[in-house]
């Protein structure tokens, strides 16, 4: 029996070691090794130069910090503007749920790069956000700090992610008992004490689920800081990509693909159990 | 059934509902405007069959629906659209709704933890718990709890917050009769001991008519009869109240007479003399309602009818019986033979004329 | 008159050389009904190419390259397979030779060789240290500053893009190679120098770029996105190509200029892998020569805006369309720098890297 169910489990099992833990090893391994710029070829070995590289040259572990620093920023706001969506969809009729699921992954039918135009037609020297203002007379010449800067990248990369989030927590919030929430309030919590004591950690797990998907795509995303960050774009999988495409620096570009890798992990798997915590027993002792 | 009871006539209202109306779109009103008051330290069931409105109203004076029109007043006070946190009421949710991550005592602290000056919060947890006799469950999680722990918890958790009054919406329909018995005891002490108003939801006339001070029958959005439960058991507003209320034989007739003594109904079974609804008129159609010691078994009784069943209740028999294709139920200390005739007599002052539905 | 007589005998040996070549070709490998041409979308409209289908009855087959260095590692790790002819930069050709991913060209079988313009006939870059040549030179073009000719009075150079009076509307490309060699001319390194920079002179390099990033309103990605930022107002002058000239020229006033200092040219050749089939050698030589014939290049003179390094037509070009194709006046041949990956590219990209995240 218990034979049985373990080989049921193998295809898993093969699937995790050819798809993610093999290609990680061999990462790893050419982490190490060096490049023979004159035959461009890699050279097996055993050298440090490449991790000397990521680990002592500052530009790297700011760009790693980065990453990690626009993924949870970006998390945190699909969660502030997540909740008030999925909240909102849950008084949707029943019937118009699926229209409004639709309407919901509008954003992800379209491609990254129209997306990308698009936001450059709203936030842009000639764009709708300037028109307005200039229509307004709120200003005399066009605002150029909002296209290419941190604020254009963080705002496409909510918008872009928001339906991963919004998603999650209202699969979360349709399992949530709303008599819970009426408790709370009869008890005594104003709307944003029950949700902050009852409905935030009865959904812990959709909200974890939800941050995790946003913090992986957008502290991964390369296109939209690159079109929408302006000078500020860098990135350290430009930086990766550079290494690996362009200077043929394999070892390099493994080493800092590997340290962002290690980064990007440790930063989820901490942030996933002080989230999973605000839902302590919910989680634990649902039967 | 003879003690004393609060919220009599002349207790001071503590809630009073006027014309109180919940609609949802086009359809027949859910609650049809009604009146009534609860008085203080009063025990009020409002009981009726499934979908009459009870609940409503009873989310409607939580704060949870808002009312289409009408007023609530609790304290003199109108509630109109405060939320629920600004009422000085608390509700016992028909599934508990304890909050499943936190702990027994967390749930009891938690209206206690939202507000400043509450005092020991720990002292008043434990004396919570004390009173459902919880004490020891402190540490549980509610998934770690039966149901009758789960209500004892939810109960301890509405009491400790010091509602004005306390609404309970169906607190023991998920216990098994046993348990539901016990609770019930359980509850009314823990009513008289705090003095606490609670108003109580149910479709179970047993239950309301063990608890409560005043019970108010609803049916289709109206409060049909409202009165103390001798008075709804004995003199029911109308045949549906009778009928709701169960174990009733109803004789369909229509008044020949009215006068101090008594109404006097002509129905199908012969003419009988008895107390009758205020409102009712000579030629007026209207039911006799006789409980089962209403009629006796006397020699020279008017009524000849054949005995189909006998149940043994304990304390005596339940027969059926039937007479001109019309049945009726009855109690006698020795049981009948099934399929003689025995000749029935009606008990006039036990008896009652009531309105049709 | 001579010159005419000249150039119709030129135009007769030519044709003459060519239907030599496709015949005897097509007789020997009448077999090979189709070739992979792994290249650019633009250097590949299927009309480009149609004739020589109908000249040797083999179809070009396109595979369209997302870029360089994707065509390099396809190749390197053996993941393309299909392709029978290849697409490498001039610059970066030695990569491939180095690499040994080429086959070495029979010249005697590419003919039109003879019509290549000076510098890609005699450039060195495609010849391996065995002496053999690996890859021809057939596609050529620079890489102007494009501006906005209602902006700036005076034609710009290298400094007007480090100028701070522009701030805000001034774009670069993303890309190592061309920026940080921007930045060489700039602070005053020789054109034949800027590739092969030392590490004080890249630090110097480094700094100018830095110092530039505020005046920039992006680095530009795609030269669609180039051209977007210059219809959008976002952007008024811009190291780039002449795509966003011959976009936006009718509809704002545009002007390319070709600074003095240095002029960073591109040029692609064809070449043949080693994975090639033997049987399929011959008719990818052919298809080499036909890249440097009359069909080809007419085609994408009219079509594409691109000058074929072969003068095979050149002169029965109208002036105007000459201009457009910067074969008007050959000094431009002079002040060419061709971009190669220096010896210490892996340094560049870490300074580029370094820039980027200032």
């Amino acid at each position: 029996m218990t034979a049985g169910r373990s080989l049921l489990a193998l295809p898993m099992v093969l699937l995790l070691l050819g798809g993610a833990i093999l290609p990680l090893a061999i990462l790893v391994v050419i982490s190490f090794w060096s490049v023979d710029f004159d035959a461009f070829e890699l050279v097996p070995g055993f050298g440090l130069a490449s991790w000397r590289e990521v680990l002592g040259n500052p530009t790297y572990p700011y760009l790693i910090g980065k990453a990690v620093l626009t993924g949870s920023v970006t998390a945190g706001l699909t969660a502030l503007a997540g909740y008030p969506i999925a909240l909102s969809l849950l008084r949707v009729p029943q019937r118009w749920k699926s229209v409004a699921l639709v309407v919901l992954m509008t954003p992800l039918y379209t491609g990254e790069i129209v997306r990308i135009y698009a936001w450059r037609l709203v936030l842009g020297t000639d764009g709708l956000v300037n028109g307005v203002l200039l229509g307004l007379h709120l200003v005399q010449v066009p605002v150029k700090v909002i296209l290419f800067s941190p604020v254009s990248t963080i705002l496409a990369l909510v918008y872009d992610e928001l339906p991963f989030m919004t998603l999650a927590l209202w699969i979360a919030l349709e399992r949530l008992d709303l008599r819970l929430v009426e408790a709370a309030r009869d008890l005594g919590a104003r709307p944003l004490t029950a949700f902050v004591r009852v409905t935030l950690p009865m959904t812990s797990t959709g909200l974890c689920a939800g941050a995790l998907a946003v913090f992986a795509l957008s502290a991964g995303d390369l296109q939209t800081p690159n079109f929408l960050g302006g000078p500020t774009g860098a990135t350290a999988l430009a930086s990766i990509d550079n290494f690996f495409g362009t200077a043929f620096d394999w070892p390099t570009a493994s080493a800092l693909a590997l340290s962002l890798l290690f980064a990007l992990g440790i930063v989820a798997a901490v942030a996933s159990l002080l989230i999973l915590r605000i839902g302590g027993g919910a989680v634990r002792t649902r039967p | 059934m003879a003690e004393p009871r609060a919220g009599g006539a002349g207790a001071p209202v503590l809630l009073s509902a006027r014309g109180l109306l919940k609609r949802y779109g086009a359809n027949p009103p859910v609650v049809a405007g009604v009146d009534f008051d609860v008085a203080e330290r009063a025990f009020t069931t409002l009981l009726g069959p499934s979908g009459c409105g009870k609940t409503t109203i009873l989310r409607m004076i939580g704060g949870f629906e808002t009312p289409t029109g009408g007023t609530l007043t609790l304290d003199g006070v109108l509630l109109g659209d405060h939320p629920p946190e600004r009422r000085p009421v608390n509700t016992v949710f028909q599934s508990y709704a304890l909050f499943p991550h936190m702990s027994v005592f967390d749930n009891v602290a938690f209206s206690l933890t939202l507000r400043s000056g509450t005092g020991d919060v720990a002292a008043k947890v434990r004396r919570a718990l004390d009173a459902v006799h919880m004490a020891e469950f402190g540490d549980r999680y509610p998934s770690q709890l039966s149901g009758g722990q789960q209500q004892r918890v939810a109960v301890a958790r509405a009491m400790v917050a010091e509602p004005r009054l306390l609404l309970l919406d169906e607190p023991l329909s998920a216990l098994d009769r046993a348990m539901r018995a016990h609770l019930q005891r359980e509850l009314k002490d823990l009513q008289r001991r705090l003095g606490i108003a609670f108003v109580y939801v149910t479709h179970d006339q047993d239950e309301a008519f063990a608890l409560s001070d005043t019970v108010l029958v609803m049916n289709a959005g109206r409060i049909v009869q409202a009165g103390a439960p001798e008075a709804v058991y004995r003199r029911p507003a109308s045949s549906f109240v009778a009928g709701f209320i169960g174990g009733a034989t109803l004789l369909p007739g229509h008044v020949t007479a009215v006068s101090e003594a008594g109404t006097t109904i002509s129905t199908a079974l012969g003419t009988f003399e008895a107390p009758g609804h205020p409102g009712l008129a000579q030629g007026m159609p209207a039911s006799l309602v006789l409980r089962p010691d209403s009629i006796v078994v006397r020699e020279g009784g008017t009524v000849q009818a054949a005995v189909r069943h006998v149940t043994f209740m304990g304390q005596g028999y339940a027969v059926d019986a039937e007479a001109q294709g019309q049945s009726l139920r009855f109690a006698a200390a020795e049981p009948p033979r099934i399929g003689t005739t025995v000749p029935l007599s009606v008990i006039g002052d036990r008896a009652y004329v009531t309105a049709p539905a | 008159m001579s010159v005419l007589f000249t150039r119709r005998q030129t135009l007769a040996g030519i044709v003459g050389g060519v239907s030599a070549g496709l015949l005897s070709v097509e007789r020997a490998r009448a077999a090979v009904a189709e070739l992979v041409w792994a290249t650019w979308d633009s250097n590949a409209h299927p009309e480009y190419v149609e004739p020589f289908r109908k000249e040797t009855g083999t179809a070009i087959k396109l595979s369209f390259l997302s870029s360089e260095d994707a065509q390099f590692a396809a190749l390197k790790t053996g993941s393309a397979k299909d392709w029978d002819v290849v697409n490498p930069g001039l610059n970066g050709a030695w990569r491939y030779i180095d690499g040994k991913v080429l086959r070495p060209l029979d010249l005697a079988r590419i003919p039109n060789r003879q019509y290549l313009y000076a510098p890609f006939k005699d450039t060195p870059k495609v010849v391996g240290k065995d002496g053999a040549t690996y890859a021809v030179p057939y596609l050529w073009g620079l890489n102007p500053i494009v501006y906005r000719k209602d902006i700036y009075k005076d034609e710009p150079t290298y400094a007007t893009l480090f100028d701070a009076k522009y701030k805000g509307q001034l774009a670069m490309r993303d890309y190592a190679l061309e920026s940080i060699g921007v930045a060489g001319l700039y602070i005053g390194i020789p054109r034949d120098q800027v590739f092969t920079m030392d590490d004080s002179q890249l630090a110097e390099a480094k700094k100018a770029l830095i110092a530039q990033k505020p005046l920039l309103r992006t680095y530009w990605q795609t030269i669609g996105d180039l051209t977007n930022l210059f219809a959008t107002n976002e952007v008024t002058c811009a190291f780039s190509w002449r795509v966003p000239y011959d976009a936006l020229k009718g509809k704002m006033a545009m002007g390319m200029a070709k600074p003095k200092a240095g002029i960073f040219g591109w040029c692609d050749t064809f070449a043949i892998p080693t994975s090639t089939p033997d049987d399929k050698v011959a008719a990818a030589h052919a298809f080499g020569n036909y890249l440097l014939g009359p069909d080809y290049a007419m085609a994408i003179a009219e079509i594409g805006n691109y000058a074929t390094a072969s003068s095979v037509i050149r002169d029965k070009l109208s002036h105007d369309k000459q201009e457009a194709i910067f074969v008007d006046d050959m000094s431009v041949m002079n002040s060419f720098m061709w971009p190669v990956a220096p010896p210490n590219y892996s340094a560049w990209l870490k300074v580029w890297n370094e820039v980027k995240a200032a």
